[in-house]
């Protein structure tokens, strides 16, 4: 069972990788926030960060816009394997 | 083995692909032998280069034509949206410059989708941009827009830079905007550069840059 978000994350991200398989989304409690670990090929890695990381910060706007639940903040750290 | 030769690199690269009858593009090259000029003539060596057709992947997706990948652009963007919850439907504007995509989504959900100044709107923006850069769609620029977001905004910083110039005007003393991307900096430039009594400039760094309306006399 996949929540809303792991969904977004992977809509958003699967396509733009090459290596598909190797996407992996895990998930840990912080804090006070829900952490989403999404860990990519290092081939891949470029393409989904971006130059200075416009992409990856594209990607954490839209996904920590679909977050509805006020009493949890959520982070989203990519990890290149 | 597919070898040229040519008195430089250049020189045998051109001559292989006029062979061969490809672009550079298609092809990946591996120099066996730089050329030398030698001394007045003597020791002269020409260039020898191995020209090899990539079958990459690469190849593939660029053979693709333009439609199909506007079709897959379309489909990305649906799928995402598709998993906010959300049916909405994606129209597909082609126009001489851009490629337009339009969301048309129900009026209070707009503004989730629109975000801050465009901030979200913007950010997938930016994802679809780098989807369709990977499949090879390279040609337009991609611009998503939502219920004449992007007119309302061009209005809506038209009225503001003139406002703010004008205030400029009157108090003589600077005024810094909020940052904006590089289009929205261009409609306040547009707007602004007739104007003799102020100067405008833009300040900052990366993706945070934002503009400074001085009065005139302190330009330099």
């Amino acid at each position: 069972m996949d929540s809303s978000i792991v969904k977004l994350i992977k809509a958003i991200v699967v396509p733009l990788a090459d290596n598909k398989e190797q996407i992996e989304i895990t998930t840990e409690m912080n804090d006070d926030c829900l952490v989403y670990n999404l860990h990519v090929s290092a081939a891949d890695a470029g393409r989904i960060i971006g130059k200075h990381g416009r992409v990856a910060q594209a990607i954490r706007t839209v996904v920590y816009s679909q977050n509805h639940n006020n009493d949890q903040r959520i982070k989203l750290n990519i990890i290149p394997e | 083995m597919t070898q040229f030769q040519g008195a430089t690199i250049q020189k045998a690269i051109a001559r292989g692909l006029e062979e061969l009858n490809t672009s550079r593009e298609q092809v990946s090259v591996d120099v066996i032998r730089e050329g030398r000029n030698g001394f007045l003539g003597f020791g002269r060596k020409s260039a020898i280069v191995d020209l090899n057709p990539i079958e990459s992947v690469q190849n593939i997706l660029q053979e693709t034509s333009a439609t199909e990948q506007i079709a897959k652009i379309k489909d990305y963007l649906t799928d995402i949206l598709a998993v906010t919850g959300r049916s909405e439907a994606v129209e597909c504007n082609q126009q001489a410059d851009s490629l337009k995509l339009d969301i048309i989504t129900v009026d209070d959900y707009q503004s989730y989708l629109i975000g801050k100044h465009g901030k979200n709107i913007n950010a997938l923006q930016t994802i679809v941009q780098e989807y369709a850069y990977c499949l090879g769609f390279r040609e337009q620029p991609i611009l998503l827009d939502t219920g004449d977001y992007r007119k309302r905004r061009q209005e809506a910083l038209i009225s503001l830079s003139t406002f703010k110039a004008d205030q400029v005007c009157a108090t003589k003393k600077a005024v810094y905007l909020d940052p904006m991307p590089a289009v929205e900096r261009k409609i306040i430039y547009q707007n602004l550069q007739g104007r003799q009594d102020i100067t405008v400039r833009t300040h900052g760094r990366g993706l945070d840059k934002y503009l400074v309306i001085r009065p005139f006399r302190h330009a330099g």
